[in-house]
C-alpha cells in the first residue's frame, strides 16, 4: 500500500437528493472546484442545476481523505481504507494504530511493531498491513 | 417592527468532512441568518461559517464532552436570495449536522440578545433567553442519539432537522418573543446527550412618534374640575405679563414603550433653547 498524507479539500464529494430525501447521485468534484466554490457566494457546484442547488437538497463536502490517505491524530496512526454512502452520507472505514503500534518520523517512513502484525513478513517500509493480530483487516 | 420567519435549511450532514457547503435562500428586509451545527469534531475546531463568502459570527462554538460539540454562528444583513453557506474544519470531522433558519425585521446594528447554552443528559432540558415582545428566540438542539426524531421544542416551532441519520442531530426551532423565553425541549423516546443553545434575535427599535392633537387655555380660577376656560379648543390667546393661566395639551403616541419617560420644556419666541417645566 501507498500512503498518502492528507490533503485539507483535496476534493469535494457532492450529493443531491430528491425531494424525498433519497439520494439522486453522488460524484466527485475536484479540489480546484471545491476551492472555487467556497470563495464564491453564488456559485453553483459542477454537475447540478442551478434548480437543484437552490433548492437546498444539494451538499458538497469537502474532503481530505482518499482512499489510502493517512494522518496522525493524537499519535494515532489513522489510514482511511473505504467510502462507502449510507442513508445519503458518506460513511468511512478507517484502520487506526495506536501510539506504539506504530513508529516513524512520518507517514511516508512509518512502520508497524511486530507485536501488531498477524505475520513479521508484513513489516516493511510504509504501513503494508494485510492483517492484524486482533483481527483489523481493512487493507491489503 | 417585529422579527418573523424567513425560511429554513436543514438536514445537512456529513462525516469525516473539513467542510460542507450548501444553498439558504433569504428574502426580505432586515434580514438575519443563524447557522446551528451539532456533531462530533474530536480533534478538530470549527473554523468558521460564511455565507455568501461573508464570515459570520459566533454566538457558541465549543465542545461540551470529549468528543461532542456545538455551535451557533449569526449573520446580520446576509445578502438576499441564494447564497452559499460554508462550514469549515481545521481538519476532517467525524460527524457535522447542520441547520439554518434565517428571520426579517432583526435590529441590523444590535442583531442578538446574550446567547445562553446548557447541556444534559435527561428527557428534558430547558434555557431561559432574555428577549422582548417583538423578538424571536431561536433554539438549536444539539442530540447525540441514533434514535432519531425523538426531541421536540415544548411551544416553540420546529424549523430545521438533520433528521434521524447517523449518531447525532441538529434542530432549529423559534420561540416568540416575550420578556423571558424559556425554551424547552423535551424527548418522547428515554434520555439523551443533549446540548442547547438559544438566543433572541432582537426587533428593530422603533423610536417613539409623539404628535400634539390639540390644546386648551383655562383661567386659574379653581379646581381642576372647576376652572372655567380661557378660550376655545386650539385657539391662542394672548395673555398680559404676570397673568397665571393653565393649559392642557394632548399628546398622541405611536411605538411607545413602557419604559420610556418623557419631560416637558418651554421656550420663549426669540430664545436660543429649550428649558424644562420643573
Amino acid at each position: 500500500v501507498q500512503l498518502k498524507p492528507a490533503a485539507r479539500g483535496k476534493y469535494g464529494l457532492v450529493t443531491v437528493t430528491g425531494t424525498d430525501g433519497a439520494v439522486l447521485r453522488q460524484y466527485r468534484i475536484t479540489g480546484e472546484e471545491l476551492a472555487a466554490l467556497h470563495q464564491s457566494d453564488k456559485g453553483i457546484p459542477p454537475g447540478c442545476t442551478a434548480e437543484e442547488w437552490e433548492s437546498g437538497r444539494v451538499v458538497v463536502f469537502g474532503k481530505d481523505h482518499d482512499v489510502g490517505d493517512a494522518d496522525v491524530v493524537g499519535g494515532r496512526l489513522r489510514i482511511k481504507t473505504g467510502e462507502r454512502v449510507v442513508a445519503g452520507e458518506a460513511v468511512e472505514t478507517w484502520l487506526v494504530l495506536e501510539p506504539g503500534e506504530w513508529s516513524g518520523e512520518d507517514i511516508e517512513r512509518a512502520t508497524v511493531a511486530d507485536s501488531v502484525l498477524a505475520s513479521t513478513d508484513q513489516r516493511r517500509a510504509g504501513v503494508a498491513v494485510q492483517s492484524l493480530k486482533d483481527g483489523r483487516l481493512e487493507i491489503g | 417592527m417585529a422579527v418573523a420567519y424567513d425560511a429554513a435549511t436543514g438536514g445537512q450532514t456529513a462525516g469525516g468532512v473539513s467542510s460542507l457547503t450548501f444553498s439558504h435562500t433569504t428574502s426580505g428586509s432586515n434580514r438575519a441568518l443563524f447557522v446551528g451545527v451539532a456533531g462530533e469534531w474530536f480533534g478538530t475546531t470549527l473554523t468558521g461559517i460564511t455565507y455568501s463568502a461573508i464570515s459570520m459570527t459566533s454566538l457558541w462554538n465549543a465542545f461540551w464532552d470529549t468528543f461532542y460539540a456545538h455551535a451557533g454562528f449569526r449573520l446580520a444583513g446576509p445578502a438576499s436570495g441564494a447564497n452559499n453557506v460554508v462550514v469549515s474544519f481545521g481538519a476532517a470531522a467525524d460527524v457535522i449536522r447542520v441547520t439554518a433558519v434565517s428571520l426579517t425585521g432583526v435590529d441590523q446594528t444590535t442583531p442578538c440578545g446574550t446567547p445562553v447554552t446548557t447541556t444534559a443528559t435527561a428527557t428534558s432540558i430547558t434555557v431561559d433567553a432574555a428577549a422582548a415582545t417583538d423578538d424571536i428566540v431561536v433554539s438549536h438542539l444539539a442530540v447525540m442519539s441514533n434514535i432519531g426524531n425523538n426531541w421536540s421544542p415544548a411551544s416553540g416551532t420546529t424549523r430545521a432537522t438533520s433528521g434521524s441519520v447517523g449518531s447525532a442531530q441538529s434542530i432549529s426551532a423559534t420561540y416568540a418573543g416575550a420578556s423571558t423565553v424559556t425554551t424547552t425541549w423535551n424527548s418522547d423516546f428515554g434520555a439523551n446527550r443533549v446540548a442547547l443553545g438559544s438566543v433572541a434575535f432582537k426587533a428593530i427599535a422603533t423610536a417613539p412618534i409623539l404628535t400634539q392633537s390639540r390644546y386648551r387655555w383655562r383661567n386659574d380660577d379653581g379646581s381642576e374640575t372647576g376652572a372655567t376656560w380661557a378660550a376655545a379648543e386650539n385657539t391662542a390667546i394672548t395673555l398680559a405679563q404676570n397673568t397665571p393661566r393653565r393649559l392642557r395639551v394632548q399628546v398622541q403616541s405611536t411605538n411607545d414603550k413602557p419604559s420610556a419617560s418623557y419631560k416637558l420644556q418651554y421656550r420663549k419666541v426669540g430664545d436660543p433653547g429649550w428649558d424644562d417645566v420643573t
